[in-house]
């Protein structure tokens, strides 16, 4: 196993282009905190004053939200870094080395969750930092509160980049594989569900639980509302959520055993 | 001897193509074996089915005895096709993600980069070396860990007289270490020149196998010709240890064994009463060895 962490370590990290992809999406992650302050609302105030999303708890529904959403541009990494094992042919030629086509696997999902367990880590630390920064005088267990939640980001965060390993091992080739991506993200899994379901599945459909079922969409929290902000992560959502991670898993794992390489 | 290799009923299909069919290939160790055959006749297809990237649509290989276990390609080196490297790497960090996944210890780089005589250009990125370097630095991957087989697809294709005389050399070196080589070519004068085996093939199907000096070798053919075609003939046919490969415009082709002179002929044929009036010896180019197994 830690031999192959080490070979797509020696793959990716001597690669500067990779190295500053990954930076610039970490900084991107820390940094999106930021846009609850600094955005102004209608009467010139912060979002911030008008909504408290930055406030303890609702932070975590509001930066987990955040963070989720950016998943899809870790998607996109992740559909480059291994659509280009394809338009290179290494992936042919890790074969012929020796690799087997389990080992091919298993180290493409070592790096999905490599980069989920980073992200979260990145997530679940700059929350708090952001729940001290916006909340000065705060104790820890304050924070704390509703952080449990930076599971239910974990989970979606798997299941998003599952799909995109999915899909870049499906089409092998980068342009392609981010256009479906995006447009599963976006139209497919609506048109699936009030086309062909007529509708009726809404919350158990892919990419609802993923952007919206895991951690719900921040509307909630909008006081003006009168509605709370998320308390907790759902079962349903994180058993369907998990049932995704292992059905995307399943498919990626096939095509890469069955396949012509 | 060991076997090396041994593929029963070898068979790819794609869609209604068949690229490869019914494929028999008897390696032994020790041996330098030429997969010879036209572009397109299924050698890649056929490489990359034994090399575990390509799923046979029916028949089964061996390597060494071992059946199609993913642990016999440790013991194998190949290219197939292009070189293929992580092009914004340098030529050692390719190699070491190479040794990484064949289990070799990373000093061997070093001598497989001397080898190769690359070992000044180690540091470059290798999508800055010339097609010969890469072909040199793929060949250098393919020796990692002095594995008991190379494998090389069209080794020398598209390089420049001296890439291809360095290529050879080095396959000259490896073969005389004892390893066993798989060569697939289109180029019948470097079968020639570096096999002892050959398998020709076209169109997937297999036409010959054997020695290079049986398949390839120089056949020794005699032209014959006279005003009785019918009566030249019978009397050939009634001599040990020749054949009447063709006839055409009244002029006979004959193959002969080694130990059989014109001189001979013509005294059989006279004492046969027999006139003739041409009698040539000519030797059967290789090209037309080639070209007539795969016509």
């Amino acid at each position: 196993m830690l031999r192959l962490l080490n070979i797509e370590w020696k793959k990716l990290w001597p690669y500067r282009a990779f190295r500053l992809l990954f930076a610039a999406f970490f900084l991107l992650l820390v940094l999106s905190l930021l846009i609850g302050r600094s955005l102004k609302g209608d009467g010139n105030e912060e979002i911030n004053d008008l909504f408290r999303i930055l406030d303890l708890p609702n932070i975590w529904n509001y930066y987990l939200f955040i963070a989720t959403i950016l998943n899809i541009v870790l998607g996109i990494i992740v559909i480059f870094v291994v659509t280009n094992e394809f338009s290179y042919k290494t992936i042919r030629q890790n074969l012929i080395d020796s690799m087997t086509r389990g080992e091919i696997y298993i180290s493409k999902l070592f790096l999905v969750l490599i980069l989920t367990t980073l992200s979260t880590v990145v997530v679940f630390l700059s929350g708090i930092a952001a729940g001290f920064i916006y909340n000065p005088g705060s104790d820890l267990a304050a924070v704390l509160e509703r952080s449990t939640m930076t599971g239910g980001y974990f989970v979606a965060c798997l299941g998003t980049l599952s799909l995109a390993l999915l899909i870049g091992v499906l089409l092998k080739r980068s342009g392609l594989a981010t256009i479906l991506f995006i447009l599963f993200i976006f139209p497919i899994d609506v048109i699936l569900n009030q086309g062909v379901l007529k509708g009726c599945c809404e919350e158990y459909m892919p990419v609802s639980v993923l952007f919206t079922g895991l951690i719900n969409f921040p509307t909630k929290m909008i006081q003006s509302f009168g509605e709370e902000a998320q308390t907790k992560i759902e079962l349903m959502p994180l058993l369907v959520g998990f049932g995704y991670i292992i059905l995307f898993n399943i498919g990626t794992y096939m095509l890469i055993n069955r396949r012509d390489l | 001897m060991d076997t090396v290799l041994n593929t029963a009923a070898l068979t790819k299909h794609y869609g209604p193509i068949h690229a490869v069919s019914s494929l028999d290939l008897h390696v032994e160790k020790g041996s330098v074996y030429g997969i010879l055959g036209p572009n397109g006749s299924g050698k890649t297809t056929t490489l990359g089915m034994l090399m575990g990237a390509i799923r046979p649509t029916s028949g089964s290989f061996s390597w060494f005895g071992n059946g199609q276990a993913d642990q016999n390609r440790k013991r194998i080196g190949c290219i197939l096709e292009h070189p293929i490297f992580y092009p914004y790497l340098s030529g050692e960090q390719n190699l070491r993600i190479t040794a990484k996944i064949k289990g070799v210890d990373e000093k061997d780089i070093s001598r497989v980069l001397s080898l190769v005589d690359l070992s000044t250009r180690k540091n470059s990125a290798s999508s800055t070396y010339s097609l010969g370097m890469k072909q040199r630095l793929a060949i250098a991957s393919a020796l990692l860990g002095k594995p008991e087989v190379l494998v090389l697809d069209e080794p020398t294709n598209g390089l420049d007289p001296q890439g291809i005389a360095e290529i050879r050399r080095v396959i000259r070196t490896v073969a005389e270490m004892d390893t066993t080589i798989l060569l697939a070519s289109h180029l019948l004068d470097e079968v020639e020149k570096v096999c002892t085996h050959v398998t020709v093939i076209k169109n997937g199907k297999l036409l010959a196998q054997g020695d290079v000096a049986n398949i390839l070798g120089e056949e020794r053919m005699v032209e014959v010709a006279g005003p009785d075609i019918t009566s030249i003939k019978n009397t050939i046919a009634s001599m040990q240890g020749i054949t009447i490969s063709s006839e055409e415009n009244g002029l006979l082709l004959l193959s002969i064994s080694e130990d059989l002179t014109p001189e001979y002929i013509n005294r059989k044929l006279i004492e046969s009463g027999v006139d003739i009036n041409h009698l040539q010896l000519r030797k059967k180019r290789l090209e037309e060895s080639f070209l007539e197994i795969t016509a």
